[in-house]
């Protein structure tokens, strides 16, 4: 096994893919089994997938990440712009890239049963249980991805991804593979490596002993809590952080609740409980309140509260804990996957380059390429697989082999 | 604090889940080395595909199994129990390829794997997915073939276990093997080299599970394989360790032995001594060193939060003493507004000025009130901070329920309502703090006069017995009221919490009175209890001990 990043600024897209090939093949001094691409919406994502195929790239999967990514070098994002990669020459190991369009399929669930089919296929490994899934969608439809990935796979395999993003949630997001570059695609990699692999899901936020339940939701859009307009018990929740929206109008309240977010508890180790998180992005005419998620009549929400400095140090410490998961030291770590919320990057954006040096602490200079989302995917230290918002996820992956 | 509850709380949950794992690998471990003991008594592949299946089971959850041996290009089916399964001949794709190399392979779902998909659909209905685990005896290769109903039954997990099981199951098969070549043949060697093979495979088996195993001989300690000099790497050679602690070994018994090596590390091994067909005895050493400092971590861990815990409860305390410091401080000023408020007022009706004695009355009213919510707080206050002393002496029933009537009669007649105070007990004085018991009643029985109109209020001694708390006095105070929902029941005794929002506005009252009193009755050695129906009434309870505990003792 053996991994490297690459990325690049360059305005051109022809150029800025060029150079993200060039970087990658001196750095791994072989055609990478499998790519993961991270660009900005700034580019021409067409221009980039025939670049990396001309320059016979495989098998890649890309999805848009939202002003730029980062890696081990830094944060590579020059006014919005930037592309990085990730690559794994992996002889031993086997790897699979399918893909299907909501507009194409009959259904979300239609859609990533077929990807899923391509992926195992293209890895020569139809039918075989991978060892994890990597995904990515449009945001919107990943509890229905996940859902359908383990009622077809099984509950026990690990699904990790990110949701496609943009720069301003205008919904310029996209998702490329090689064999083609798509706004609704439902993008999944089958990974069976030749090491072991190693990952970790964890919020940079801790409850507060304020709760409720939904009494009226529908989809994304959380309506009541406790028989209470959910905007109204939300901004009585916070101290009146809406109090400001409601009086001007704004609908929009991204940037005022990413450091209250609504946790639902996933499950609980000896008492001790952990949240799935989602992120109030409007609020709607009847004050309620949309989310990045799913919502259901029933759930139980806590209100949640971090601070900048968690979301600052959370990524090196989410990586952390995957290795201590898997028992492993940062000598034994090719080089890692890492998904981080655009929602968080933007408050802290200012700091990313802190970010940036608490991974390198966590993993001790291995590459890591980390992409900026709107819906994070993971795996809880339980074993339950969930979307959520206000997320980091890990994915490391093992130098030795199995 | 904030960052190291949030880490606190993030490792015990890793150390929790770790110790699961731990625990896991432990319970596999024993199963294993069980199965090591039962697959030594197989002498044919059907015996041992019946203990295989009974060893593996508990740990695999399959459906159904059977052994398939490699006929040239295909698999074909040897030992299966399942009618189904017999004769079932399985193309070796590049799946089987990899399971003949060594790998466990899951497939979730068999008609979508190719040897699989070409089965009876009578098969696939049968097995909607398979775990093939190699098996190795010798030269040849057997797999064995696990099946569910279930689709996507087997995952990574069963694959990473079976990995595990294959060194043991071979090395039982090459047992076989090697009795029946000293059976049969007279080449000593050929024995010999079958005899190490499989002396190689069973310390890869017990290596799997973190124990190594070695003979004691009349030289000493033989160890098998390198995991036993893995684990003794600490004292040179494995005699030093045996000479050391063999004292301390009783036959066919595991005992754990605690310690600190000869360079200085902390182990905890876990050692069976087991007797032999031969004249050796068989010993197994697993290395456990790191489940008991995992278990030792947790411990601290928990040690951790108690002290943050105990420090946030010293720091409520702090809170309540300068809360307490305060409300004395607002006192004070308050009680020199109450009165030069009432002097104006008397001046005001001399003087005949209604509209000044209307706003010095409100005045007046909302500096009682102001005063009340103190002296709650107060209370409460020096409850929390554990500033309270209670004055315990006997007291008497017949003038404290007295005392309480004539008190509360004009409220409860302003409401229409009947007050009845029965005493039905022998004993005519209760171990009490007088002053606290009397507030206690008094604001029972205030609360049920303000949720009850033109009904009866009951304030009725008696005794109550349970197997538990054997004989106590009970003060219950019941009412015809509007009753509390069943939900909200245990919250009414919470700091500034009533049935509901709107009922401090409509009642009044500051939402303290309740939790201070079931204070004071916990302070007095008893409990306040409270059951209600919606639109029936409530009826609380006060529960004190008949005796005075300091005589009991």
């Amino acid at each position: 096994m053996h991994v490297a990043t690459a990325d690049s600024i360059l305005d051109s897209s022809k150029e800025a893919a060029d150079q993200l090939w060039e970087q990658l093949s001196a750095r791994l001094g072989d055609s990478p089994d499998w790519i993961i691409v991270a660009p900005s919406v700034s580019y021409d994502i067409s221009q980039l997938q025939q670049t990396l195929i001309n320059h016979g790239a495989k098998r890649f999967h890309g999805s848009t990440s939202c002003l730029g990514a980062m890696t081990e070098r830094g944060v590579v994002n020059a006014e919005g712009r930037g592309i990085a990669a990730f690559g794994i020459v992996d002889p031993d190991g086997h790897y699979g890239v399918g893909e299907a369009t909501l507009d194409a399929a009959a259904s979300p669930e239609a859609a990533t049963c077929q990807a899923l089919d391509a992926a195992l296929n293209d890895a020569g490994r139809p039918g075989e249980v991978p060892d994890l899934i990597w995904i990515s969608a449009p945001p919107g439809c990943e509890e229905r991805v996940i859902s359908e990935l383990e009622a077809s796979l099984g509950a026990g395999v690990p699904i990790v991804g990110g949701s496609s993003a943009d720069n301003d949630v205008s919904g310029q997001w996209a998702q490329l593979t090689q064999a083609g570059v798509y706004r609704d695609a439902i993008v999944v990699s089958v990974l069976f490596p030749s090491t072991e692999l190693c990952f970790a899901f964890h919020s940079g936020y801790e409850p507060t002993e304020i709760k409720g339940r939904v009494t009226r939701a529908d989809g994304r859009i959380l309506y009541e809590i406790d028989g209470r307009p959910a905007a109204e018990v939300y901004n009585d929740w916070t101290g009146g952080v809406l109090q400001d929206a409601f009086a001007s109008g704004e609908q929009n309240v991204l940037p005022l609740t990413t450091l209250y977010p609504l946790g639902r508890v996933v499950g609980s180790v000896g008492g001790t409980a952990y949240h799935q998180l989602s992120h109030p992005d409007h609020i709607t005419p009847e004050r309620g309140l949309s989310l990045f998620a799913d919502v259901a009549v029933g759930d139980e929400f806590w209100l949640m509260k971090g601070t900048r400095d968690s979301l600052i140090e959370r990524a090196g410490r989410v990586a952390r804990a995957a290795m201590r998961t898997g028992d492993v030291a940062p000598g034994d770590i090719a080089g890692g996957l890492v998904i981080y919320c655009a929602g968080c990057m933007l408050t802290v954006q200012d700091q990313m380059d802190n970010v940036v040096g608490h991974l390198n602490d966590a993993l001790e200079g291995r590459p890591f390429l980390g992409s900026f989302t709107f819906g994070e995917q993971g795996c809880f230290i339980g074993g339950e697989n969930r979307h959520g918002n206000l997320m980091i996820s890990v994915l490391l992956l093992g130098n030795t082999p199995v | 604090m904030k960052q190291v509850n949030e880490e606190l709380r993030e490792s015990l949950v890793e150390l929790q889940v770790q110790l699961e794992h731990e625990r896991a690998r432990r319970k596999e471990g024993d199963l294993l080395l069980a199965g090591v003991a039962l697959l030594a008594t197989a002498r044919d592949p059907e015996a041992v595909y019946a203990v295989l299946v009974d060893v593996l089971g508990p740990l695999l959850h399959f459906d159904v199994a059977a052994l398939f041996w490699v006929d040239d290009s295909v698999l074909v089916s040897m030992a299966a129990e399942d009618h189904l399964l017999s004769g079932v001949q399985l193309r070796i794709d590049p799946a089987l390829q990899r399971v003949l190399h060594g790998k466990s392979v899951a497939v979730f779902d068999t008609s979508k794997q190719p040897a699989w998909a070409a089965q009876s659909p009578a098969l696939l209905g049968r097995i909607r997915s398979a775990l093939h685990i190699p098996i190795f005896a010798g030269e040849s290769v057997a797999v064995l073939i696990c099946g569910h109903a279930e689709k996507g039954f087997f995952t990574a997990r069963h694959t990473r276990t079976a990995q595990r099981i294959v060194p043991m199951v071979s090395a039982a098969l090459l047992s076989i093997q090697g009795f029946q070549l000293r059976l049969e043949s007279e080449q000593q060697n050929q024995a010999a080299t079958a005899i190490a093979a499989h002396r190689d495979l069973l310390e890869r088996a017990l290596g799997s599970v973190g124990a190594g195993v070695g003979y004691v001989v009349s030289a000493g300690l033989v160890p098998l394989g390198c995991t036993l000099h893995e684990i003794l790497a600490d004292w040179g050679t494995p005699d030093a360790w045996w000479s050391h602690y063999c004292s301390r070994l009783e036959l066919d018994n595991t005992v754990r032995i605690g310690d600190v090596s000869p360079v200085g590390n902390r182990f905890t091994h876990e050692v069976t001594l087991m007797e032999t067909a031969g004249d050796d005895r068989l010993l197994v050493i697993a290395d456990v060193t790191r489940w008991v400092f995992a278990e030792q971590a947790l411990q601290d861990m928990n040690a951790e939060l108690v002290i943050a815990r105990d420090t946030a409860l010293s720091e409520n305390r702090a809170k309540s003493s300068f809360l307490a410091n305060m409300s004395h401080e607002l006192r004070t000023p308050l009680n020199a507004i109450i009165g030069y408020a009432e002097l104006l007022s008397e001046d005001a009706q001399t003087y005949e000025d209604m509209e000044m004695v209307s706003d010095l009355k409100r005045i007046l009213l909302a500096a009682t009130q102001l005063l009340s919510l103190i002296d709650d707080v107060l209370d409460l206050s020096k409850i929390e901070a554990e500033r309270i002393d209670m004055n315990m002496t006997w007291v008497d029933l017949d003038s404290l329920l007295e005392e309480v009537r004539m008190t509360i009669a004009p409220a409860v007649e302003q409401r229409g309502n009947t007050l009845r105070v029965t005493r039905k007990v022998s004993q005519d004085s209760v171990w009490a703090d007088r002053e606290r018991l009397h507030q206690v009643l008094l604001n029972l029985v205030s609360n049920a006069t303000k949720f009850t109109t033109a009904g009866v209020i009951d304030i009725h001694v008696v005794l109550h017995h349970t197997d538990e708390d054997g004989d106590q006095f009970a003060f219950e105070v019941r009412d015809t009221g509007i009753g509390i929902p069943a939900d909200r029941l245990e919250h009414i005794f919470q700091p500034f919490s009533q049935a509901d929002t709107s009922t401090t506005r409509r009642y009044g009252g500051t939402g303290l009175g309740l939790t201070i009193s079931r204070s004071y009755c916990e302070l007095m050695g008893g409990r306040l209890m409270a059951a209600s129906t919606v639109n029936v009434g409530s009826t609380f309870t006060i529960l004190l001990p008949v005796d005075c505990p300091l005589l009991d003792s």
